[in-house]
């Protein structure tokens, strides 16, 4: 699976614990996929799946993501995914 | 050989599984030990509490309890009733597989307990398309349902969870619950909160799925309520999850409310004759069984010791013990 271009200190510390979990928890065989493939489309995550994956990203990042944002599924891509963790954390400096 | 993990039942071919350097998987490495599930129960315990007393009143029903008439969602019903005086109502979904000995069983429990019971039978026709669709050809479900069920039990979920989804919207019930086990249910919490427009949506390409495989009327069995993203939260409550009885201590507890044990579910279910052949096709299909990470997860968390989990797993079907509901939903042993 390619990496997302042009990618931020942000971006590096997101996409790899996302793919990790993609991986793992939610078994995507990352060779099939890019960082744009719409996982939902492809119906590679269902509901179960996504209520996991919100989960997760609450989890590891240490956030917390309203249930007005849960309903905007934007969660539909790893591209997706990192840009919008990553504008919910700090800037590494 | 394949290397188990030292303290519950998966193995390192297990998909997604992980051994670390003490011979502990990634799901067991991460879960707290003796005291602190205590306290990881008491809190989802205590969330449970809340949670009820927050929409305890909200509508004409408190909450829809997925109803089957098996041990678990018994022990639900019990649980939410007499602990915590939730005003519910049972929904029953004879699949047309249901034990006899389960259907009345699911009166019992529910006359005993004083709950309204409605029990919901799909049409047979469909239902046999759908079970026989789901047990052979390609892959109908997400890559990670595999290690939740099996493709049967998959789809039967999907379509129960649906009709209770809908007649909660549409009677305007603000919670549901199910029996769901830990390891069943997608993050360890007693409580989900689910925004029905965005499930809805992302439904909606598994029906165009289920469709073309099951036939056009999947649409109306699968299909959530059409309200925006947004608009209607529904609560899912997994009282299970705030537990420490075994399935033994569970039986004891809802025989008193005359549950009698069926003889013809299989090794894993306590409600439905189709089981065994669900465990018979996923381990042909995807080489694993489907009660395998649930299992790991009673393990994990003291409510079954390792040694009666490896046996559950040792124990399997053959393909000639279901030989018979193999053949009642259209398939010929041959080509199981």
């Amino acid at each position: 699976m390619a990496v997302s271009k042009d990618r931020s200190h942000g971006a590096e510390r997101v996409e790899g614990p996302v793919l990790r979990f993609l991986q793992d928890a939610l078994l995507l065989d990352l060779a099939t996929i890019d960082v744009e493939t719409d996982l939902f489309d492809r119906e590679l995550i269902d509901s179960f799946g996504y209520v996991a994956l919100v989960a997760f990203l609450e989890r590891e990042f240490a956030i917390h993501i309203p249930d007005e944002e849960l309903a905007n599924v934007r969660l539909r891509s790893v591209a997706s995914i990192v840009a919008f963790i990553e504008a919910r954390l700090k800037p590494v400096r | 050989m394949t290397r188990p993990c030292a303290r519950c039942v998966l193995t390192e071919d297990f998909p997604g599984v992980r051994l670390d350097e003490a011979g502990l998987c990634q799901h067991c490495a991460a879960v707290p030990v003796g005291a602190s599930i205590a306290d990881e129960r008491a809190r989802m315990e205590s969330e449970l509490h809340s949670t009820i007393e927050r929409l305890r009143g909200t509508g004409p029903y408190d909450c829809i309890v997925a109803f089957s008439g098996g041990k678990d969602s018994s022990f639900t019903l019990k649980l939410l009733v007499e602990r915590y005086g939730v005003r519910c109502l049972a929904v029953m979904v004879d699949n047309g597989f249901v034990s006899g000995r389960a259907l009345e069983n699911g009166r019992a429990v529910s006359e005993a307990l004083g709950v309204d019971l409605v029990t919901y039978r799909p049409a047979p026709t469909f239902m046999r398309t759908m079970y026989r669709r789901s047990a052979i050809g390609p892959e109908l479900h997400a890559p990670a349902a595999a290690i939740r069920a099996s493709s049967i039990c998959s789809s039967c979920i999907g379509l129960i969870n649906s009709y209770v989804v809908r007649m909660s919207v549409e009677q305007g019930i603000p919670m549901v619950a199910a029996g769901y086990l830990a390891g069943q249910i997608p993050k360890r919490s007693s409580v989900v909160t689910i925004d029905v427009g965005a499930q809805a949506r992302l439904r909606a390409k598994s029906i165009g799925t289920y469709s073309r495989a099951f036939g056009p009327d999947a649409a109306a069995y699968f299909a959530l309520p059409d309200v925006l993203p947004g608009e209607r939260t529904l609560t899912l409550l997994c009282p299970m999850l705030t537990t420490s009885a075994s399935e033994e201590e569970i039986i004891r507890e809802i025989e008193p409310l005359g549950w009698v044990l069926p003889s013809d579910t299989g090794r894993n279910s306590t409600n439905c004759r189709l089981n065994d052949l669900g465990i018979v096709v996923h381990l042909r299909r995807h080489g694993i069984h489907p009660y395998a990470f649930e299992i790991a997860e009673q393990v994990r968390y003291g409510l079954m010791n390792r040694e009666e989990g490896m046996a559950k797993l040792r124990s399997v079907p053959e393909a000639t013990d279901v030989s018979q509901q193999a053949r009642a939903i259209g398939i010929p042993i041959g080509e199981l």
